[in-house]
């Protein structure tokens, strides 16, 4: 069977869309705004003609890439291309700050591919046995889970822990405006149609990371004594180098791959929880961020473990684990093909195709990666006063397209001016992304428990998967504490 | 000071830029105007001369978002000219509503309506659009709605919802959507006792079905079908006039049979500003008809499990005012 799954995978036809989707969606991602998920329905109507293996490689590709193309801009410009790449900017770009963007930029391509090719391994082997793991997970369970992601605030929070958990709560608030999840009741929302949708993560996101960056930028664009970022000698950095760090490997590909396998989560949730890990264990925790290496691998890891292991519940239940897999069924669907339980009865073949096609998109996505960082890497030599008007230019778009809405560009605007006024406050911006994530997840779920539970609260508790969530949140939020009081006493 | 003229300066630019994508947008591009002079033949009308537009207002990747691309993939050859696909995603369809509602009346800006937009949603909250605002252009799809169990609930028929002797829990895509309603009143009707518990789409809600989370949910036929076939969910009922022909779904009875007159699916339709000219939205019409009726359409209908419905504007303004008197009933309650 595996030399009939092998030829109908290595066809030149094959190999052309998926370099191709892999192109676009590193190029896709790495623009501000612009997300695989938009590429992919893009290219959708492309694959009608095409086989459907084809098909769906070349919408692998494009997910994939598109996954490692946001961690470009989040390194080079501090603007994360994708929700995904939020995480790595934290360190990514302290490290471009120091001269070693070349550096930041390999770690992150090895430790993606790492990921990637962790979460493909682990769907191969045990795709079914993780599914119905999966499915255990229902409101309860989603809500302890985004409390535990919520703990992680405290560790980003930077000096002051107080403030970090002021920009959560504000976080929180935007998360509640439009209409309520449950009940459809307009909430904070004014008069202004446009609010009713609620406030989308990519708006907020590039205004909190990238005009707050640029208005910060903007003070300096008339000092021409700037000296420009001295590019480190040595930026080659070889497969090798990355795994010095594995146990952070390791750890974050397991957190991206259980991730990525609960459906509706998605890779901006796990790439933060990996670099909290990371943080927690690591000898050098001063170090995160303030450009440290280790966390770009663990947020790297993370996020591209999750595209091999959202496609688990796909395969085996029909059930799409975010947006991108949520197209890709649309994809299959016009192909004629189901994926769910039947598939995987009926067409073996065809999904061992996907999974191997899976690894192949992996191994094209080094070489590219390697071959795009170079060019990539001259973004860092642009002076200011120039990049910064392109700059401009291309999140006004990003925030546009995101919904074809001028409101969104506004809204993106008025987050960055929120933004460098925090900063000049010294507030810390990370705590307000993660909190808009993570808000919706939470309070939607709470309420969903609720109404099964018919109003009792001690369901979080008695259920088992959430009391054990809950638990590891608590202890997260008040280890610290505990230690520094155990170290003084 | 100088500062302060810089973020200043850099605002003022932004500003200037997010006017100018707005103003863009709104220029139809003339780029293929001459491809389209040479498809022109006989028609004595002279449209269309400009890309056409299809506003989707639900976001891409979506089953409404693929129906709009399977039709501008085809319309572009019955046009003549390129047709694009908008998704302007938010709040049950009712922002890009009625944002439409001011589009150029011009007929180059075509939009997607479920019936939901304008049958539960306005009796939810206030809405600034009516169906007056708006002339239909065709109907095109119709999908029932059909009531499962989950395997593990022990749920195979009305009779053992009664025999539980517990409280069910229903799930549905989405607060106020037809789905919902058809629960909702199901179990007013029948009076079980039940908690309707809503989710953020289809995927989420089956699979809370799935995991045993739920008892009940609510679907479309293309959404359920793999997991009917394959024993995961058990049908109880559609809720139609009539039992979904298909060899599938043809054993699953309606309410009507089970004695529930209970009368739901969600269509779809096209829709045009009131003020575009006769001429215009007649050809529109026609033309549509002819893209609905494409065998590369009934293909993707076939695939997608959806029922072509092609009403005429007359049936489906009928069609619209009677089901949203149905629903403000419900939704008042």
């Amino acid at each position: 069977m595996i030399l009939e799954v092998l030829k109908t995978l290595f066809t030149p036809m094959n190999f052309l869309f998926l370099n191709v989707g892999l192109f676009s969606g590193i190029i896709v991602g790495a623009l501000p705004g612009l997300t695989g998920t938009m590429c992919i329905a893009l290219l959708l109507p492309l694959t009608y003609g095409m086989n459907s293996i084809t098909s769906m490689l070349l919408l692998l590709g494009v997910y994939c890439g598109g996954i490692f193309g946001g961690s470009i801009t989040a390194i080079l410009i501090n603007t994360p291309g994708t929700p995904a790449s939020a995480a790595t900017a934290l360190d990514g770009y302290a490290m471009a700050k120091k001269g070693q963007a070349g550096r930041a930029l390999h770690t992150a391509l090895s430790a993606s591919i790492v990921g990637g090719l962790f979460s493909t391994f682990v769907l191969l082997v045990a795709a079914p046995a993780i599914a119905s793991f999966a499915l255990k997970f229902g409101p309860v369970e989603y809500f302890a889970l985004g409390v535990f992601g919520l703990t992680i605030i405290s560790s980003v929070g930077g000096d002051s822990i107080l403030k970090g958990l002021m920009m959560g709560m504000a976080g929180l608030f935007v998360s509640t405006i439009g209409l309520d999840p449950i009940d459809g009741i307009p909430r904070f929302s004014g008069n202004i149609t446009e609010l009713l949708g609620g406030i989308k993560i990519i708006p907020a996101l590039i205004g909190l990371f990238a005009i707050t960056e640029i208005l910060n930028k903007g003070r300096n664009i008339f000092n021409t004594s700037e000296t420009p970022i001295q590019i480190e000698g040595k930026t080659k950095t070889r497969f090798i180098d990355v795994l010095k760090y594995k146990m952070v490997l390791l750890k974050s590909s397991i957190l991206g791959v259980f991730i990525g396998a609960v459906p509706g989560t998605g890779a901006a949730i796990a790439s933060f929880l990996a670099y909290n890990e990371a943080k927690r264990t690591s000898k050098t925790p001063e170090e995160f961020g303030r450009g440290s290496e280790e966390a770009v691998v663990a947020s790297e890891a993370a996020n591209n473990a999750v595209t091999g292991a959202t496609l688990i519940p796909l395969l085996t239940l029909g059930i799409p684990g975010d947006t991108n897999t949520a197209v890709l069924i649309g994809a299959l669907t016009m192909q004629g093909i189901i994926p769910g339980p039947q598939l995987f009865v009926e067409q073996r073949s065809w999904v061992y195709a996907i999974m191997f096609g899976l690894i192949l998109v992996n191994l094209f996505m080094y070489v590219q990666g390697k071959f795009l960082i170079k060019s990539f890497i001259n973004v860092t030599k642009v002076p200011s006063n120039v990049m910064i008007p392109v700059l401009i230019v291309l999140c006004v778009i990003g925030a546009y397209a995101v919904n074809n809405n001028t409101f969104d560009a506004l809204l993106m605007i008025i987050f960055g001016i929120f933004g460098y006024l925090m900063l000049k406050l010294k507030f810390p911006l990370t705590p307000m992304v993660i909190a808009i994530v993570l808000g919706p997840m939470v309070e939607s779920n709470m309420r969903r428990a609720l109404i099964l539970s018919k109003g009792s609260w001690s369901i979080f508790v008695t259920r088992p998967i959430s009391c054990v969530f809950l638990i590891i949140a608590v202890l997260m939020l008040f280890l610290p504490l505990i230690k520094k009081y155990l170290i003084r006493s | 000071m100088k500062k302060l003229v810089s973020i200043l300066l850099v605002l003022t630019m932004v500003i200037a830029l997010a006017g100018c994508s707005s103003t863009k947008e709104k220029e139809p591009s003339t780029q293929t105007t001459e491809q389209a002079k040479e498809t022109e033949t006989v028609k004595s009308l002279d449209f269309p001369k400009n890309p056409i537009t299809i506003i989707c207002p639900w976001a891409a990747g979506g089953s409404s978002d693929s129906m709009v691309r399977a039709i501008a993939e085809i319309g572009k050859e019955y046009f003549g000219v390129a047709v694009n696909v908008v998704n302007k995603d938010g709040a049950g369809g009712t922002i890009a509503t009625t944002e439409f509602k001011n589009t150029k009346a011009d007929g180059y800006t075509i939009c997607l309506e479920a019936v939901g937009v304008f049958t539960t949603q306005p009796f939810m909250r206030e809405v600034q659009y009516s169906m007056d605002d708006f002339k239909p252009v065709i109907g095109l799809t119709t999908e029932p709605i059909i009531m499962v169990a989950g395997k593990q609930s022990g749920i195979t028929s009305i009779d053992d919802m009664k025999a539980l002797g517990r409280s069910i829990s229903y799930g549905f895509s989405g607060t106020g959507s037809l789905p919902q309603l058809a629960q909702e009143k199901f179990f007013q009707d029948s009076g079980l006792e039940a908690e309707g518990v809503p989710f953020e789409g289809s995927a989420p809600t089956l699979t809370a079905l799935l995991g045993s989370h739920i008892d009940i949910g609510a679907a479309h036929p293309g959404e359920i079908l793999q997991y009917v076939e394959s024993g995961d969910l058990i049908p109880i009922g559609v809720f139609s006039q009539e039992r979904d022909s298909r060899e599938a779904f043809k054993n699953i009875p309606t309410f009507k049979e089970l004695g529930y007159d209970i009368d739901m699916s969600v269509w779809k339709f096209l829709i045009i500003p009131k003020d575009v000219p006769d001429e215009v939205s007649a050809y529109l019409t026609e033309t549509m008809g002819k893209i609905i009726a494409d065998e590369k359409f009934i293909e993707f209908a076939n695939n997608s499990n959806l029922m072509i419905t092609p009403y005429t504007p007359e049936e489906v303004i009928q069609k619209v005012a009677d089901e949203a008197a149905v629903n403000k009933e419900l939704l008042a309650k």
